[in-house]
């Protein structure tokens, strides 16, 4: 079993940034994830027990994040609202046949899938994860993951359509 | 149609899922193309999979700089104590480094701009309360200095923190409006904070606000009964601030 080396973080800092701002759906809060979830992890040895760094860290974010969602339920009156954020123009639109999207319109976007949905999604097309390695990140089955990524793309695509108007997801 | 590969067992969407993205096996490549070469309706699924791809693809988004200088600041060498209180120590002095790193290390003084990174952070409270006593003020105040209710000017408190920089205490409350988003505003305990250099300060009723840019950030700060007040946003701009900040 390898642990995890903290040098190596670093080089994983934009894969992971992009997945906290999808699974958040805020700039401000996925820098706050991330940085907590590095926290955690310097904050002693890891094993990856057959992981890569990759989606050990996937893992670690999504635990994070869940365990930052419970302690805030259980607080009275909590937030309800989304926080919104400045968008970042970022896509090159010479690589992508369909019209540029800003980039925090995709990630509101993901952001909005159910959170299986999401979770498969960010693993697989944001972390670059396999869809075996996102299967043992997400302690689930491969086929299951296959399947969420499927409908994830699905409800993404229709909901940048550019003429979206009045269509509804079938 | 529905299309079942016997060799996987994976259902027509786990196919074209994989398809579209590349990563399905050879030898089941060459049946799925020619399944979605027949059927109009297959071949529409996979280009609505491939255009996700594309898109999510094209996200190029790179982390803030802080967050690599928050994981290169030297962590501190672990000494023999028990487990949970050296995950505290830890977490405490990366958060300090981070602190201290904003601020630029200075050694005149706490400015607010440090105090405006917890003005545009992550709520960590519910929100307070309108007073019953008082409905233009909530229940939260720092040193007799209440934070205003402005729910009928539009905006919303959703959220609170509690935090301490350099021995003051820092109260936020985060306000939304469906306008300009959300707005942090912060109340710092004791004497007030250096501003540094601003862009603008205007003068209004005796009072005077200074206008300043933060992290891609609006920020307006003023001083009431003593104590450094802030107000950050990122979408908000001056002239919404300055009209909030007027009637806090």
């Amino acid at each position: 079993m390898s642990q995890l080396d903290p040098e190596g973080l670093p080089a994983h800092v934009d894969r992971l940034f992009r997945a906290a701002w999808a699974l958040c759906g805020s700039r401000v809060d996925a820098e706050d994830l991330v940085q907590e979830t590095f926290a955690r992890v310097l904050s002693g040895p890891r094993v990856l027990r057959g992981r890569d760094e990759l989606a050990y860290l996937l893992a670690a974010l999504r635990n994070t994040y869940v365990s930052d969602r419970r302690r805030a339920a259980r607080r009275p009156a909590l937030i309800a609202k989304p926080i919104e954020d400045l968008p970042l123009v970022t896509t090159d639109a010479a690589l992508v046949p369909e019209p540029a999207f800003e980039a925090s319109e995709v990630l509101a976007a993901i952001a909005q899938l159910p959170e299986d949905f999401r979770l498969a999604l960010i693993a697989v097309d944001v972390v670059g994860l396999s869809y075996a390695e996102a299967a043992r990140a997400l302690g689930t089955r491969e086929a299951t993951i296959t399947t969420r990524i499927y409908r994830a793309r699905q409800q993404v695509s229709r909901r940048l359509e550019p003429d979206r108007v009045g269509k509804s997801d079938g | 149609m529905n299309l079942r590969h016997r060799h996987s067992g994976h259902s027509a969407e786990a196919a074209l899922a994989r398809l579209a993205d590349g990563s399905i096996a050879e030898n089941e490549r060459s049946e799925l193309e020619r399944a979605v070469a027949a059927s109009p309706e297959l071949a529409a699924k996979l280009a609505e999979q491939r255009r996700a791809v594309a898109i999510v693809a094209a996200v190029d988004i790179e982390a803030p700089a802080r967050l690599l200088e928050h994981l290169r600041s030297p962590q501190p060498a672990r000494r023999p104590r028990s487990r949970w209180a050296t995950r505290r120590g830890l977490i405490a002095v990366a958060a300090a480094l981070l602190i201290f790193a904003l601020l630029g290390a200075r050694d005149h003084g706490l400015d607010v701009r440090g105090e405006a990174h917890l003005a545009l952070a992550r709520a960590t409270l519910a929100p307070p309360r309108q007073s019953a006593s008082d409905h233009a003020v909530l229940t939260a105040a720092v040193g007799g200095v209440a934070f205003p209710d402005w729910r009928g000017r539009g905006w919303l408190a959703i959220g609170a923190r509690s935090d301490a920089i350099g021995g003051h205490s820092v109260e936020t409350v985060f306000y939304d409006s469906s306008g300009y988003g959300r707005v942090g505003y912060s109340i710092v305990a004791g004497s007030p904070l250096a501003i540094g250099s601003a862009q603008s300060v205007r003068h209004y009723a005796g009072v005077s606000y200074a206008v300043l840019k933060f992290d891609g950030a609006t920020v307006v700060t003023w001083d009431r009964d003593g104590h450094t007040c802030v107000l950050a946003s990122r979408r908000a701009p001056a002239a919404a601030l300055l009209g909030l900040a007027g009637w806090a």
